[in-house]
């Protein structure tokens, strides 16, 4: 009888230690914080990370060159090889410009996917984006960087080598998917970087 | 013994008991250090840096504007006007639409001009049509709290000079100083491979300070960019234009001048063996008395003040912006 009261004291307690010990588990739960690809740390260093490529394309003076990185005859961004290979209108690994190797060091070797957009203002009033580089679709974790930047009538076209041309992205004959508005501010461009981890 | 027996299950059921509060006070000790990171990690609320990083990409925006209002609009003072008033509020209105996208909303307005004249020189060759050694413009002063001379930039195809006795020479100098009181020179000569040599002569109170710097060009070839005002070559700074690195002395443009700003003192600005380099210059400049009349000068908006607004729902920031794109500091 003794014995048998023993075992029962002994298998409550050992129930009891169990309990306590996933009651204590539960309470460790994913937060916000856990190490894992959605974590807010990674998140705010993505984005700080997005806002600096942007800043530093934009000091170094490559930033309006890639929305003006644009070829005539194929109605399209520069495409390095002739005749052309892709089939989309956009870039998908990298862009082959100054922008592209600035964010091809911030993101590339992190394991961090990133797409690039430029969202503009329409002739109609409304606003339109371009997809300039893509990697797929972004994840619900992705964040977006942006930088806002204008173009004028007077703004050069660049060449497939980074050179500024004498065309104009204002002259008639350059169908850029960005138009006009009208005055000497061209358009108001929003260069948007969403970066997710991968 | 068999006392000590009789004791050992509710030994057993104690100390589970102490074992699971242990438990308990650990999960909740680990969560309040987790509630600690996740409050370190939490930005600051209000978000004060999205206001600042639009100000200064407004700033950017609307200093292109009126680069391109001074280039394409610059008959007379109401075009010019005109030309950047339609700018500002294209750039207010798109720049608002897209900033709605995240919640914000962005306001440029409320704009006061300051009237400068751009001069520049196109022609190609040495900048020595004017003659050798000329004054390129007199009784510039100060604007309140900045320079009064701005974006200055001289794209040379070729620079002679070689040396620091041949060199093509900038001055800019106190309105009725002599010898080289209150004088800041500029001497660029090519130093041979590719490279760029600028040696400025501070002269202020009595004594010359002297600061040296060489950039590379950025291709190979007689062609550089030198943005006096900017205090870069060819985009790289160059300590000589700005300020030395370790010291902090400050040889932006101008300097050393002594005229203060907001106050009637002024300085010329002259340009000496303006044979011994070729290519083109403009800069701007507030409001000058006079200028070689074998130099182009166009009407030019020197600076634009605007009110610039930036709401979030818990930020309300409102101020003042006054854009002077390419302005050195004093």
């Amino acid at each position: 009888m003794r014995g048998q009261a023993h075992t029962l004291e002994a298998t409550v307690a050992g129930l009891l230690m169990l309990s306590s010990l996933i009651f204590a588990l539960q309470m460790t739960a994913v937060t916000p914080l856990s190490a894992s690809t959605s974590s807010q740390h990674i998140e705010n260093q993505q984005q700080a990370a997005g806002e600096g490529a942007l800043s530093a394309a934009a000091s170094q003076g490559v930033l309006k060159p890639a929305i003006l990185y644009w070829n005539t005859t194929i109605e399209q961004y520069h495409c390095k090889q002739t005749p052309c290979q892709r089939t989309d209108p956009y870039y998908t690994s990298t862009a082959p410009n100054g922008f592209g190797d600035i964010l091809t060091q911030a993101f590339n070797a992190n394991g961090i996917a990133y797409n690039v957009q430029f969202r503009y203002q329409t002739r109609e009033g409304g606003t339109a984006t371009d997809t300039y580089i893509y990697s797929g679709v972004a994840t619900d974790n992705a964040v977006t960087a942006t930088r806002t930047v204008i173009l004028r009538d007077d703004d050069t076209l660049y060449d497939a080598e980074g050179r500024p041309t004498d065309t104009q992205i204002g002259d008639s004959m350059v169908n850029h998917t960005i138009k006009d508005t009208g005055g000497n501010i061209y358009n108001t461009v929003r260069i948007e970087v969403i970066a997710w981890r991968i | 013994m068999a006392h000590l027996s009789d004791d050992r299950g509710q030994i057993l059921l104690v100390a589970a008991f102490a074992l699971a509060v242990i438990f308990v006070a650990m999960a909740l000790i680990v969560n309040s250090a987790i509630y600690t990171e996740n409050l370190a990690s939490r930005g600051e609320t209000a978000g004060a840096d999205g206001a600042l990083s639009m100000r200064a990409q407004v700033e950017a925006n609307v200093g292109d504007a009126v680069t391109a209002a001074n280039r394409n609009d610059n008959d007379t003072i109401g075009n010019l006007t005109t030309a950047v008033n339609a700018s500002i509020r294209t750039i207010s209105e798109q720049t608002g639409q897209q900033s709605a996208r995240s919640g914000r909303v962005v306001e440029v307005s409320n704009h006061t001009y300051r009237e400068g004249r751009r001069i520049y020189y196109s022609g190609g060759s040495s900048f020595s049509d004017p003659g050798t050694n000329y004054q390129v413009a007199t009784g510039i002063s100060r604007v309140p709290g900045a320079n009064g001379t701005r974006a200055f930039v001289i794209e040379a195809s070729n620079i002679q000079a070689n040396d620091n006795s041949s060199a093509f020479q900038i001055t800019a100098q106190k309105s009725g100083a002599t010898g080289n009181a209150n004088s800041w020179r500029a001497r660029i000569w090519d130093a041979g491979s590719d490279t760029v040599h600028v040696k400025t002569l501070k002269h202020d109170s009595g004594s010359t300070v002297v600061e040296d710097c060489e950039v590379t060009k950025d291709s190979p070839g007689t062609a550089v960019t030198i943005d006096v005002t900017g205090g870069t070559i060819d985009g790289e700074e160059c300590d000589a234009l700005a300020t030395n690195a370790t010291t902090g002395e400050n040889f932006h443009f101008a300097a050393g001048t002594g005229v203060t700003p907001g106050t009637g003192d002024s300085y010329n600005i002259s340009l000496d063996n303006a044979s011994e380099i070729e290519g083109a210059f403009s800069m701007v400049v507030w409001d000058p008395e006079s200028r070689p009349s074998s130099l182009d000068s166009d009407r030019a908006l020197y600076d634009v003040t605007v009110n610039y607004t930036y709401l979030t729902a818990d930020l309300r920031y409102n101020t003042t912006v006054r854009i002077a794109p390419g302005e050195p500091d004093v």
